[in-house]
C-alpha cells in the first residue's frame, strides 16, 4: 500500500460524491458561456436589428441560465466538501487511533509540539485536495477549453491570436512558481526560527531576569524578526513583480481584441455583438490561466502531505497486544517477578538496566534506590510495560506482561510518574482519569487520601476549577498529590510511585505517607524514594547503580552492609541521630 | 475530561470601539510615505479601472458602428497606456501595503516582545506561556492584517464604489438609478445572508479548536494515556468530536454554498434591468449602444467592492478582540524599573541588609511583614521554615523580581533600588527548585548566564559543581543538544545544569531556592562539595529542608507566616530550644516514622 491507495480508501465511501461533484463544475464551466452570449444577441438582435421581440426571452434566459448555473455551483461546493469532510474526519479518527497504540518509547524521540502543527497542516491539506483538486481542476481546464472553443467558433482569427500568447502567459505563471516556492520555504523557516526564538524566552523568562538577559534575548528576537522580515520582502517583490502581470496580459488580450477585433467588426466580418461578446471571453481566459498555480500547488503540497501522514500511520507499535489469548484476568493479585532483565531504550547501546532480578509478592513493597540516571524510572516503566525489555523475562502473577493484554494489566497498575502532566480539564476530570465514570465522592475519597481535597477546595470552583495549561496554575507539590489520587482512583492492586512526593516539603511528603500507608496495606509497591525515611520500611530495597542492583535486602541489613545505603544514610541521618542520641532534640 | 476544553476559549469578535480603533492606527502613522505611495496608488489604479469601459463605449459608438478604422488605432495606444499606468499603479500599491504591514507586524512583535520582557514576575505568575505566545503570534497577525490590506483595501473598495457610481450617474442617470435598484439586493446578501454564513464558520473554527487542541492534550499527555488504559474511551470521545465537526461543517458549507448562486442571480438581475431599461431607452433614441455595454461592464465591478467590504466589517471585528489582547499586555505597567538617579552596582562586596521590609502580592494579603536582618560579605544565610512561609518570597525579593511594599533592602550601602537593575542582577546568580533548559547544546545552557565565557570555562563551571561525570557521559559531551522537553535529562542532571551556570556567572551574591530538592542523596554527595566552592567568597542565602545544609550557616533564620521568629547560629538556637529547635524535632519524628509503609 502506498500513501495514495491509503488515503483514496478513505475516499471511497464518497466517490459518487466526488464523481457529481466533477461533472458539475464541468456543466458550470459550459453555462458561464451564456451571459456574454445572450449580450451578443441583445446586441445583434434587439439593438442594432431593431428587434424588441427577442428582448424578454434574452432576460429570462439570462435569469434561467443563473439558476442552473446556482445550480451547479452548489452541488459542486457542497458535494465535494462533503467528500473532503468524510475523508478528513476517517483520517483523522484513524490517526488519532494508531498514535494512542504507540508506546513511550516513540514519545521520547519525537517532539510533541512539532508533531502536532504538522498533523494539525497537514490534515488540512489533504482535505482541500478532497474537497478542491477535483473540482478546481475540472473547472480550470473545461473553463479554458470551452471559452477558447466560444471565441473560436465567433471568429478563428481572434482566437488563434488569442491562443499564440498563451505559452508566454504560462511561462510567466512557472516562472513565478519556481521563484516563488523557495521564498515562501525560507519565510516557512525564519517564522519557525522566530516562533522557537519566542517560545522559550517566554517560558524561560524567570531565567532570562534571573541572568538579566532580557537585553540579549530581545535583541536576538529583533534580529530574527529582522530576518524575517527580509524574507517577506523577497517574496512581497516577487509578488508585485508577477501578480500585476497577469493583469497586464488580460489588458494586452483587451487591446488585441479592441483594434483586430474592431478592425474586422468594421469591415463586417464579426458582428458588433460578436466583438462585444468576445471581448468578455477574453477577459475571462486570464483567471483560469492564474488558476493552474493554485492547483498545481494544492496538488503537491497535499501529496507531500498525504506522505507524511500515511508515513505516520505506518510506525509500527512497539507494544502490542498478543495475537490471540491475552490473558486477562478478572482479579489481579500483583506478584512481579524480574528474572535477568536487561533494557537499553531503543536507538541506544548502552543497556539502562542489565541483569535485574527481583520477586516481589502480592501485598508486598519493594523500594529502589540509587544515583540520578541509576535506571529506577525504567525499571518500574517495564512493569506496565510501557517499554518492552531487551533480554530476561517479566511477569506479573506468573504470566509474562508480553502475554497480558496490555490494557487490562495497565488498569491494574496505578502510576505516579516523577513529572505530572495535567490535562486542561477540571480537577475531577484529571483525577478520574483512569476510571471516567466515577461519582463526586469517590474522587473526593482519592483526594482525601492523597491529602489533597483540602486544597481542591480552596480553588475558584473547587472540583470543576479547570487546570492544567489553559487553567489555573497549580504548584508542583499540588500537582503530585493529584497525581496520586489519580493513581488511588483506580484501586489498583499494584502501585509504583516514581519520586512521586519530590516536590512536596518534607511534612506534606509524611502526611501523604501516613495517609496512605493503610491504602499501600494489600497492593503490592514499588517506590522510588530519595529520602530514606520514606523507603527503610519496604519488604526489600534494591540499591540500583549504572543499571545493576549492587545491594539488596531491608533496612537494617543493609545498614550492617555499610555499602552506599549506609553511605546515604550518614549523608541524610547521620546529623540528627546524633543530635537524637545526644537528647538535643524532642 | 476534555470535553470542557472550550471553556476558556477567548472571545473571537469584540464591538467596534473608537478609541482603541485610533490607537491601532497609531502604529501606522511613522510610515506616512509608505501610506501616501499606497493611496497614491490605489487611487491611480481605481480610476483606470474606471475609465477602461469609457474606452469601450467609445469604440463602439464613435468608430466601429460608423466604421471610421482610423479613430480605433490612437484609442487602442491610448488604452494601451491605461493598461500600462493600471500595470506600474497595481505594482506600486502591491507592494506598498505588503511592506507597510511588514513593517507594522514586525514593529508590534518587537514592542510586545520587550515590553513583556520588562514586566516583573508577577505578571508571569499570572498568565502562562502559551497565552503570551499566542498573542505575540496570531493576535498580532490579526491586527496586522486590518492595519495593512485591511484599511487600504476598504479605501480601495470605497473609491471603486463611489466611483462607479458616479461614473454611471453621469454617464445616464436614469439608466443608472434603475439599474441601482439591484444594490440594495446586493447589500443584503452581503451583510444578513454572510452574517449568518459567518456565524455558522464561527462555530466551525471553534469546534476545529476543540479537535485540535484534544489532539494535542493527547499527544502531549500520551504517556499518562497510556498508563492508564484510556486509548479507547479517548478515541470514542475523539470520534464524536470528528462527528460533530462533521456535521456543523457541512451545516456551514450548506448555506455558505448558497452564496455564490445567490450573488449570481442578484447580478443577472442587474443585468436584466440593464437589458430592459436601456433597451426602452435605445430605441427611443436616448443612449447608444455603447453606452449600454459599458453600464453592463460598470454593473459586473459592483459585486467585488460590496463584497469585501462586508468582509472587512467581520475583520474589523476580530482584531478589535486581538487589539484588546494586545493592549491588555502593552498596558500592564512594569513594575520593577530604573530610577532616574540609579547607578550600577559597582564596588561589589555582598553586604546586604534588609530593613523593616513588608511585601504582598495582591494588597490585600501581606506574604512578609517586618523582615530585618543584615547579612556580612561571604556570609551564607540559611533560611528555614515550612512551605509557604515566605521564604521564596525573601529571596526573590533580593535580584527585584518584586519591589518591597514597605521598608528596603540595602545592599552596599545602597537602596537596591537605587542601583539599576541590570548590573543587580549581573551580581547575583539563583538556582530554583525547577531548571529551565533551553534548546541548545549543554554547553549553551551552562553559559546562558555568561555569553562570552570560554568553553574553558564553561568546563571548569561544570566540573567545580559535579556536573562534567554525567555531561561526559552523554553521547557528545558539552555539544549534547538538549531541550525543554523531550529531553532525556533528569530533574537532578538539570539542577547540575542550573548549577554550572550559576557559577559560570561569578556572582557577588547567590540564592538557592530549595536547589537540592529534587537531586538524589548520591548526586548531592557530589553537588555538596561543589556546593562549597559556590559558596566560598560569596554572600548566599539558601533555603532548604536539609539539616546538613542548613547547619553550617553563618545565620540561620527561622521563618513563619512571613515573619522572622527567630534568627542565630545553628548551636545556639539548638540550646534555646525555641522553634527552630522545635522545627527540626518535627522532621526528627517525621525521619522516623514509617514513610510509605507503615513499618
Amino acid at each position: 500500500m502506498n500513501a495514495r491507495e491509503w488515503l483514496s480508501h478513505f475516499a471511497r465511501p464518497y466517490r459518487t460524491d466526488g464523481i457529481i461533484a466533477t461533472v458539475s463544475s464541468m456543466l458550470f464551466a459550459a453555462l458561464i458561456l451564456a451571459p456574454p452570449a445572450l449580450t451578443r444577441l441583445l446586441v445583434n438582435k434587439v439593438l442594432i436589428g431593431h428587434d424588441a421581440q427577442w428582448l424578454w426571452p434574452l432576460i429570462l434566459a439570462a435569469l434561467g441560465f443563473s439558476i442552473l448555473r446556482g445550480v451547479f455551483m452548489y452541488a459542486q461546493a457542497y458535494l465535494s466538501e462533503r467528500m473532503g469532510q468524510g475523508v478528513l474526519r476517517q483520517v483523522r479518527e484513524t490517526l488519532y487511533e494508531h498514535l494512542g497504540s504507540l508506546s513511550f518509547s516513540y514519545y521520547d524521540q519525537v517532539q510533541t509540539g512539532q508533531l502536532i502543527s504538522r498533523l494539525t497542516s497537514d490534515v488540512e491539506w489533504v482535505r482541500m485536495y478532497y474537497s478542491n483538486f477535483y473540482t478546481q481542476g475540472a473547472n480550470v481546464l473545461f473553463q479554458l477549453l470551452f471559452v477558447i472553443g466560444a471565441i473560436f467558433i465567433l471568429d478563428w482569427q481572434l482566437a488563434l491570436a488569442l491562443v499564440l500568447l498563451m505559452p508566454f502567459l504560462a511561462w510567466l505563471i512557472r516562472a513565478f512558481n519556481v521563484r516563488v516556492r523557495p521564498a515562501f520555504r525560507a519565510i516557512r523557516a525564519q517564522f519557525a526560527i522566530m516562533t522557537t526564538r519566542l517560545n522559550e524566552s517566554v517560558s524561560g523568562v524567570r531565567v532570562v531576569k534571573a541572568f538579566s538577559q532580557e537585553g540579549r534575548v530581545g535583541a536576538a528576537f529583533d534580529h530574527t524578526l529582522d530576518d524575517l522580515f527580509d524574507q517577506n520582502l523577497i517574496a512581497t517583490r516577487l509578488w508585485a513583480t508577477y501578480f500585476p502581470l497577469f493583469d497586464l496580459i488580460g489588458g494586452i488580450y483587451g487591446v488585441i481584441v479592441f483594434l483586430y477585433g474592431g478592425w474586422q467588426a468594421i469591415h463586417g466580418l464579426i458582428s458588433v455583438g460578436s466583438l462585444v461578446a468576445i471581448a468578455a471571453y477574453a477577459l475571462m481566459l486570464v483567471s483560469p490561466l492564474r488558476q493552474i498555480g493554485q492547483v498545481l500547488n494544492l496538488y503537491a503540497q497535499s501529496t507531500a502531505a498525504g506522505n507524511r501522514l500515511f508515513e505516520l500511520a505506518q510506525v509500527t507499535p512497539m507494544i502490542t497486544a498478543p495475537s490471540h489469548h491475552a490473558y486477562a484476568p478478572r482479579k489481579v493479585q500483583g506478584s512481579v517477578r524480574f528474572d535477568h532483565v536487561s533494557f537499553a531504550y531503543p536507538g541506544n547501546d548502552v543497556p539502562t538496566l542489565s541483569d535485574i532480578s527481583l520477586q516481589i509478592q502480592p501485598g508486598h513493597s519493594l523500594a529502589v534506590l540509587g544515583a540520578t540516571g541509576s535506571g529506577k524510572t525504567s525499571l518500574c516503566a517495564l512493569i506496565p510495560r510501557l517499554y518492552d525489555r531487551t533480554q530476561g523475562s517479566i511477569a506479573i502473577d506468573g504470566h509474562d506482561v508480553r502475554d497480558w493484554d496490555p490494557v487490562v494489566l495497565r488498569r491494574n497498575v496505578g502510576l505516579v510518574l516523577q513529572e505530572t502532566f495535567l490535562f486542561s480539564a477540571t480537577v475531577f476530570d484529571n483525577i478520574a482519569f483512569g476510571r471516567p465514570d466515577a461519582t463526586l465522592d469517590d474522587v473526593m475519597k482519592a483526594a482525601r487520601a492523597a491529602h489533597a481535597d483540602e486544597f481542591i477546595r480552596q480553588l475558584p470552583y473547587a472540583y470543576d476549577t479547570v487546570v492544567g495549561e489553559r487553567g489555573v496554575g497549580l504548584s508542583g507539590g499540588q500537582k503530585q498529590r493529584i497525581a496520586i489520587a489519580r493513581a488511588l482512583l483506580i484501586d489498583p492492586p499494584l502501585i509504583i510511585l516514581d519520586d512521586a512526593t519530590a516536590s512536596v516539603d518534607q511534612e506534606t511528603e509524611a502526611i501523604i505517607q501516613s495517609a496512605m500507608a493503610h491504602l499501600l496495606q494489600g497492593r503490592t509497591a514499588v517506590v522510588i524514594a530519595h529520602r530514606l525515611s520514606s523507603l527503610k520500611s519496604a519488604d526489600e530495597i534494591v540499591v540500583l547503580d549504572h543499571g545493576r542492583i549492587v545491594e539488596r535486602g531491608q533496612h537494617k541489613e543493609l545498614l550492617a552492609k555499610n555499602g552506599i545505603y549506609r553511605n546515604i544514610y550518614n549523608v541524610q541521618y547521620r546529623d540528627q541521630e546524633l543530635m537524637g542520641q545526644k537528647g538535643e532534640l524532642a | 475530561m476534555i470535553n470542557r476544553i472550550d471553556q476558556d476559549e477567548e472571545a473571537v469578535e469584540r464591538p467596534f470601539d473608537n478609541a482603541m480603533f485610533s490607537r491601532l492606527v497609531k502604529y501606522v502613522l511613522p510610515y506616512k510615505r509608505l501610506m501616501a505611495w499606497a493611496i497614491v496608488s490605489l487611487t491611480i489604479g481605481t480610476a483606470t479601472q474606471l475609465v477602461i469601459p469609457l474606452f469601450t463605449k467609445v469604440a463602439i459608438d464613435r468608430d466601429i458602428l460608423p466604421k471610421h478604422f482610423s479613430g480605433l488605432v490612437p484609442l487602442a495606444v491610448a488604452l494601451a497606456l491605461v493598461y500600462g499606468i493600471r500595470y506600474a499603479s497595481y505594482r506600486a500599491q502591491t507592494y506598498t501595503i505588503s511592506v507597510l504591514g511588514q513593517e507594522v507586524l514586525r514593529d508590534l512583535r518587537s514592542q510586545l516582545f520587550h515590553h513583556i520582557h520588562a514586566l516583573n514576575f508577577t505578571f508571569f505568575d499570572r498568565i502562562p506561556a502559551g497565552k503570551i505566545f499566542t498573542r505575540i503570534l496570531s493576535d498580532v497577525s490579526n491586527l496586522n492584517q486590518l492595519l495593512s490590506s485591511g484599511l487600504i483595501n476598504t479605501l480601495g473598495n470605497v473609491l471603486t464604489l463611489v466611483g462607479t457610481i458616479v461614473m454611471m450617474l453621469v454617464l445616464k442617470p436614469k439608466l443608472a438609478l434603475v439599474s441601482f435598484m439591484v444594490l440594495p439586493l446586493l447589500v443584503i446578501l452581503s451583510t444578513r445572508l454572510r452574517r449568518r454564513i459567518v456565524e455558522r464558520w464561527r462555530v466551525v473554527r471553534r469546534r476545529t479548536s476543540v479537535i485540535n487542541a484534544t489532539w494535542a492534550e493527547s499527544l502531549n499527555g500520551a504517556r499518562v494515556v497510556i498508563a492508564y488504559g484510556r486509548e479507547d474511551y479517548n478515541r470514542q470521545h475523539f470520534g464524536t468530536l470528528t462527528a460533530d465537526n462533521f456535521r456543523v461543517w457541512l451545516r456551514a458549507m450548506a448555506l455558505s454554498a448558497l452564496f455564490g448562486p445567490a450573488v449570481d442571480l442578484a447580478g443577472t438581475f442587474g443585468t436584466g434591468l440593464v437589458f430592459w431599461y436601456g433597451t426602452t431607452l435605445y430605441l427611443n433614441h436616448q443612449i447608444s449602444l455603447g453606452l449600454i455595454v459599458a453600464f453592463v461592464s460598470y454593473l459586473a465591478g459592483f459585486w467585488e467592492p460590496i463584497s469585501q467590504l462586508g468582509q472587512f466589517y467581520n475583520q474589523l471585528l476580530v482584531a478589535m478582540a486581538s487589539a484588546e489582547r494586545v493592549f491588555e499586555y502593552l498596558d500592564q505597567v512594569p513594575q520593577v524599573t530604573n530610577r532616574p538617579q540609579a547607578t550600577s552596582w559597582s564596588e561589589r562586596r555582598g553586604h546586604l541588609v534588609f530593613d523593616h521590609v513588608t511585601f504582598s502580592y495582591s494588597e490585600s494579603q501581606p506574604v512578609l511583614k517586618d523582615i530585618s536582618f543584615e547579612a556580612q560579605p561571604g556570609e551564607t544565610i540559611a533560611l528555614v521554615g515550612a512551605t509557604g512561609a515566605g521564604k521564596s518570597s525573601i529571596l526573590s525579593l533580593v535580584p527585584r523580581f518584586y519591589d518591597v511594599t514597605g521598608g528596603r533592602i540595602v545592599l552596599d550601602g545602597k537602596d537596591i533600588r537605587d542601583i539599576t537593575v541590570e548590573s543587580l542582577r549581573k551580581g547575583i546568580a539563583l538556582v530554583l527548585q525547577e531548571t529551565f533548559i533551553f534548546d541548545g547544546t549543554i554547553k549553551d545552557n551552562i553559559r546562558y548566564s555568561r555569553p562570552d565565557a570560554s568553553d574553558a570555562d564553561v568546563i571548569n563551571a561544570a566540573q567545580a559543581v559535579g556536573a562534567a561525570s554525567f555531561i561526559n557521559e552523554l553521547p557528545e559531551g558539552y555539544d549534547t543538544l538538549v531541550r525543554e522537553r523531550g529531553s532525556r535529562l533528569s530533574l537532578g542532571q538539570r539542577q547540575l545544569l542550573a548549577f554550572a551556570r550559576a557559577i559560570l556567572a561569578n556572582p557577588t551574591i547567590l540564592i538557592l531556592d530549595e536547589a537540592t530538592a529534587s537531586i538524589d542523596t548520591s548526586t548531592e554527595l557530589t553537588v555538596q562539595r561543589g556546593l562549597k566552592t559556590l559558596l566560598e567568597h560569596r554572600t548566599a542565602f539558601v533555603a532548604a529542608h536539609r539539616l546538613s545544609t542548613i547547619r553550617e550557616a553563618d545565620k540561620i533564620l527561622v521563618i513563619d507566616h512571613g515573619q522572622i521568629i527567630e534568627s542565630g547560629q545553628h548551636d545556639a538556637l539548638l540550646a534555646a530550644r525555641g522553634p527552630y529547635w522545635r522545627l527540626l524535632s518535627a522532621q526528627f519524628k517525621l525521619e522516623q516514622s514509617g514513610g510509605w509503609f507503615a513499618g
